[in-house]
């Protein structure tokens, strides 16, 4: 590491000498004198003021402190008492040589503010130069700065303790340790510094440049060393510098080399919301799978129903249907399309409707979200309450929703039956469970099984005698019967007991409900002695 | 220094020594601004820093106001500073920007703006804060580095709940710088830790990383007896099918059912019994640690062993209540008397825990919780995982919640070496149809970690019976092994801690190759000066010194049941030394899943039906 700072110092101390090798013109000397010494002015300004600015901390504790005496304009009155030992003399020597520096800076905060947002919109990247502000902070604060502030802190506030000697002679110091600071600053400047050095001041956080990696090859290879280095922060620093500074071909052609490098820029895409350009490199990543979602879920977030079906549409043509891979998603994708475009006319007509107040099945069950961006089942949940009727031509219609998304058997039935349940339609729920058997035969048929209905039908609290006779389709006994007593279904549960032969349990039943008519059921069936119990 | 955290010091490592090193270092940093100030704070970090420092300590340090971050203008305050403390998230740098807007547009008396970064700087970030023209309102922007936050004598937390979905979805290893910046300061804190094993990508990572830094200190290593030999560090996708379980163990079932946040958990407070609840307080916190002794003993326990442990105790209590009509002479009465406090504090834990073990029964005995269980059984046993299974598809009919739904099937899918394509398609269609096509998505995002994929080989069978994965016959009450903590099934990532143990992982060669990622292995020399003296001068505590101290750290979250696994197996003599288990955060299935959701889905409105 040593080494290479060498060789880096000896390539400036080089170049800066060749103008006085033989082969350079005495005008091209001058040239470059003049050129340097204006680059050298700039940069003097650039870091008087980077100073100041990095020295509003030291200057700070007056900051601090001199509204505070202001409020508070008796401060001296109440600090003498307190600690009678430190002659207040001592105090009043301190406040303005405080305070002075704090006047005098004033204007040159705000300048420096200004230059800090000048620096943003001339070059981003050179974002070491701001970093520089917070991180000279950081460093005082953690040796010297932390001590002597939080004696002034005390001297100020409520402790009544005073400057000596000690921090002024801690300023003192902290000045020529700025001013070191602020020399190497300079020196570094426009050194090309190796990668190395870079790339751990990145990771620390201290101020860097990279302004001064003006070859491809040496930008490449401050990629490389970041993502060997595993550091996400100097990957992407890298990675944007690159960016910026290469033409967009090359800058592809490099990234598609460096996956790792290729994640970090994603990464930062996303952050930013550039979407285009996320897009974009995906596709040529050769990710185009993860393009299509990232371009599907840009769509779906669009708000407005028809902008969103457009951008669907888009999306569709553009990375789906031209990936064959994605053919599975490419169908999914259709027919959210045409989900959306079905619920847009029935959710308008639906809306009219009302609105108008008119339409009793609107009154008896007002609608209680909006139906567009609704899921198939919702929809079909939707249309079972409010349009179950319909032909299957009509948009609304449960039967076409059925076929378009080709809902399996048991999902429809479910859906339906719970809507019509809803709507205390138990024709409509007995048609729909109607099997044509043979010969025209009709026959209760459940692809859910009974006991699923018979849950549905106690969840829209169906009256007793329904209840009852899809109780009686259940099959299995001991479901029944639990069934028959979860829904307090009493002659269901007595026509139970008696088909299991449980005489016991019948007469069980007739105690515990000895108050009701069915207790009457029940010791009538008691007596029956054509029954055999078990 | 260390108020109300002496729960922490009660290991062999004493992790109180981190508590009190974060809260100088805090101090530290929010003293650096001088006067009046007010603290800003991202939401996601006032439960950690709750464990690190107290309202009181900031109130000494000049925090007048606090206020939680959120989009428009700040509350109106009159202090001199405002810090805003947040981690670097792109989304939180949006909100400040607004502040800052807002707040300079106000005008009036003159403040500063602090921004501190937990637990570090972001490039991203500040140049986001740079394009919202606002970067350079601030008079200083540092970074407070406290990733791996102290939850209790044997764990550590970092609280990135999205470390995983970062990692595995979007290849964002940031967490994994993080988690390696941690195990420095743990290092540093308490020793170099000398071996250190690791399986999956992101072990393998973290370890480069930790050799990087340790390059970079360049010999200024820790003067530190080490007190830390092993470190293990497994990556979360390595074992995908553990977090998926229902855990079965008390603290693990609190989680999954009230969600623990920062060891603490909100109840509905009129079922806290006969307390005196003031009017209109809806929930109350309980914190759940080490520090209630009863908790201690039950949070590990099989929940089917919970309700006998504290009718044992209640029983046990009234006896020592009892114990005054006994007392006969002063002294007696003194004793007693001395006691009380202790007696009346178990009573109240004691009342507390079966409150919310009543709570949590409730759950544990509903059908559905009862069917989900019995799916899961059949599924981890190999049994019905080729075909639709009628359970997933009822849930989806009734539309239940979409997470467990999604549990159900990736469970399936990890124990049938992925879904035949007919399954897959038909769950797909299902989960798209009654909760949305947005959920493309998800589904997309689960089949990219791996959760869900398409029938591939054959592995499940082999580990789980070389690891002996299934266990029949478990004691809940007594366990004999760690597969109490889900009634029958051994978390493979703690099996692999135990086969680290003893006999050694080359015994599991094999085992190892058919797990994803890489096996790390690593020694770090120690200086001559720390070494461990084996056998010395100090062989007459030789039994005590001996015993290992092993650090496990979970890339990608842990759950509570795998730490009791890991506690019962520190318990057990055979393997021998004590654990300390750390994690980028304590997960359970549910957050797990629903970090895997696309960002578009938002909240799913519940179905009208």
């Amino acid at each position: 590491m040593d080494a290479d700072d060498g060789e880096g110092f000896g390539d400036f101390r080089t170049r800066k000498k060749n103008i006085f090798d033989d082969d350079v013109s005495v005008e091209a000397a001058k040239k470059i004198i003049t050129s340097a010494r204006f680059d050298d002015d700039d940069l003097d300004d650039d870091m008087e003021i980077l100073d100041l600015g990095s020295s509003t901390t030291s200057v700070k504790f007056s900051a601090g402190t001199a509204p505070s005496s202001k409020t508070m304009p008796d401060l001296s009155s109440l600090a003498t008492p307190a600690s009678s030992s430190v002659p207040s003399p001592a105090n009043l020597r301190i406040n303005p040589s405080a305070a002075e520096p704090r006047h005098s800076f004033g204007s040159f905060q705000k300048a420096a503010g200004h230059v800090r947002s000048q620096s943003l919109t001339i070059a981003p990247l050179k974002s070491g130069g701001d970093m520089q502000f917070p991180k000279v902070n950081m460093l005082r604060g953690s040796n010297t700065g932390s001590n002597s502030s939080l004696t002034i802190e005390e001297a100020v506030g409520t402790m009544g303790r005073k400057f000596g000697s000690m921090d002024v002679d801690q300023m003192q110091q902290e000045i020529i340790q700025l001013r070191k600071q602020l020399l190497a600053a300079r020196k570094e400047r426009w050194t090309k510094m190796p990668v190395d050095l870079t790339l751990r001041r990145i990771m620390k956080g201290e101020p860097y440049s990279l302004e001064n990696y003006r070859a491809l090859e040496d930008k490449l290879s401050l990629l490389d060393k970041a993502v060997t280095l595993m550091d996400g922060n100097a990957i992407t620093a890298a990675v944007l510098h690159l960016k910026k500074t290469v033409k967009r071909a090359t800058f592809q052609q490099e990234l598609m080399l460096r996956p790792v490098a290729a994640n970090h820029y994603l990464a930062y895409l996303r952050g930013h919301f550039e979407h285009a350009e996320l897009i974009d490199t995906l596709s040529m990543l050769g990710r185009s799978e993860e393009a299509a979602i990232v371009k599907y879920r840009l769509a779906c977030s669009t708000g407005d129903i028809n902008t969103k079906v457009s951008s669907l549409k888009a999306c569709l043509r553009a990375h789906f249907e031209a990936e064959p891979s994605l053919a599975g998603d490419a169908s999914l994708i259709r027919e959210h399309i045409d989900l959306l475009e079905r619920q847009r006319p029935i959710e308008d007509s639906d809306a009219r409707l009302e609105a108008e107040g008119r339409t009793k099945v609107f009154l008896d069950f007002p609608r209680r979200f909006a139906l567009v961006n609704m899921p198939v089942t919702t929809t079909l949940f939707y249309c079972c309450l409010y349009h179950y009727h319909l032909q299957e031509n009509s948009f609304a219609s449960p039967v076409s929703i059925k076929k378009r998304h080709e809902l399996p058997e048991r999902q429809f039935v479910w859906t339906a039956v719970s809507a019509r349940a809803k709507a205390k339609g138990w024709t409509d729920i007995e048609q729909l469970l109607t099997a044509k058997g043979w010969f025209g035969g009709k026959k209760l048929k459940a692809a859910i099984g009974f006991g699923k209905v018979v849950d549905i039908l106690h969840r829209f609290q169906a009256p007793h005698d329904i209840l009852a006779k899809y109780l009686e389709l259940v099959e299995d006994l001991d479901t029944r019967l639990t069934l028959a007593k979860k829904t307090d279904c009493k002659k269901a549960m007595i026509e139970t007991l008696v088909k299991q032969k449980d005489r016991a349990g019948v007469e069980e039943f007739a105690r515990k409900y000895s108050a009701t008519i069915e207790a009457e059921y029940a010791r009538r069936v008691l007596r029956d002695e054509a029954i055999r119990w078990k | 220094m260390a108020t109300g955290a002496a729960h922490l010091s009660s290991s062999k490592l004493n992790l109180g020594l981190l508590r009190d090193f974060y809260r100088r270092e805090f101090l530290e940093c929010i003293d650096k601004c001088l006067g009046t100030k007010a603290i800003v704070w991202d939401d996601g970090l006032t439960g950690p820093f709750g464990l690190i420092a107290e309202y009181s300590l900031l109130k000494d340090h000049e925090v007048e106001k606090m206020f939680p971050l959120r989009t428009g203008s700040l509350p109106p305050s009159n202090v001199q500073n405002i810090v805003f403390l947040t981690r670097p998230r792109l989304e939180l740098m949006e909100k400040i920007a607004q502040n800052l807007h807002h707040e300079e547009t106000k005008g009036g008396y003159k403040k500063e703006f602090h921004l501190i970064f937990v637990p570090r700087k972001s490039l991203l970030c500040e140049r986001k804060l740079k394009e919202k023209g606002v970067y350079g309102s601030f008079s200083t922007v540092e970074e407070f580095n406290m990733t791996l936050i102290p939850f209790d004598a044997d764990l550590l937390s970092m609280e990135m709940n999205d470390a995983f979905k970062e990692c595995y979805l979007e290849n964002d290893f940031t967490s994994m710088y993080y988690a390696a910046q941690s195990l420095m300061t743990l290092q540093a804190l308490y020793g170099t830790i000398q071996y250190i094993h690791g399986k999956g990508d992101c072990a393998k990572q973290v370890v480069d990383m930790m050799r990087r830094m340790r390059d970079e200190m360049g010999g200024r290593e820790p003067q530190v007896l080490p007190q830390i030999d092993t470190l293990l560090i497994l990556d979360r996708t390595v074992d995908l099918l553990t977090p998926l379980l229902y855990q079965l163990t008390y603290e693990g079932l609190i989680d999954e059912i009230f969600g623990i946040n920062n060891t603490s958990i909100k109840l509905p407070a009129e079922r806290l019994g006969p307390q005196p609840s003031q009017e209109g307080v809806e929930s109350k916190k309980v914190i759940l640690n080490s520090a209630d002794t009863l908790f201690a003993e039950l949070r590990d326990k099989n929940f089917n062993a919970v309700g006998s442990i504290v009718s044992k105790k209640a029983k046990l209590i009234t006896a020592e209540f009892g114990e005054r009509h006994a007392a006969k002479t002063i002294g007696e009465m003194k004793q007693f008397v001395s006691k009380l406090p202790h007696l009346q504090a178990t009573r109240q834990s004691l009342a507390t825990h079966t409150s919310i073990a009543e709570l949590v029964k409730e759950c544990t005995d509903a059908d559905d919780f009862i069917d989900a269980l019995r799916c899961q059984q059949e599924f981890i046993n190999g049994l019905e995982t080729d075909k639709v299974h009628p359970l997933v598809e009822e849930c989806i009919a009734k539309s239940e919640k979409l997470s467990k739904v999604l549990r159900l099937i990736c469970i399936q899918s990890i124990c049938n070496d992925g879904l035949k394509p007919k399954v897959m398609d038909f769950y797909k269609r299902e989960i798209i149809q009654t909760y949305g096509f947005e959920h493309i998505v998800t589904l997309n995002n689960l089949e990219k970690v791996g959760m869900l994929r398409p029938h591939g080989a054959r592995t499940y069978q082999v580990i789980r019976k070389s690891l002996k994965l299934i266990v029949e016959e478990v004691n809940e009450q007594n366990p004999t092994d760690i597969a109490y903590v889900y009634s029958g099934y051994a978390p493979l990532s703690v099996r692999l801690a135990q086969y680290l143990a003893r006999p050694g992982w080359r015994s599991i060669t094999e085992v190892l190759n058919l797990l994803p990622g890489p096996k790390v292995e690593e020694v770090q020399q120690i200086p001559a000066a720390l070494r461990k003296r084996r056998s010395s001068i100090s062989s007459s505590q030789s039994s005590t010194g001996e015993q290992k101290l092993t650090l496990i750290f979970f890339l990608g979250g842990v759950t509570f049941a795998e730490i009791a696994a890991l506690r019962f197996l520190a318990q057990q003599d055979d393997v021998g030394g004590e654990l300390i288990v750390a994690a980028t955060s304590i997960i359970t299935s549910d957050r797990l899943l629903d970090s895997m959701g696309g960002d578009c889905c938002g909240t799913m409105e519940e179905s009208p039906q």
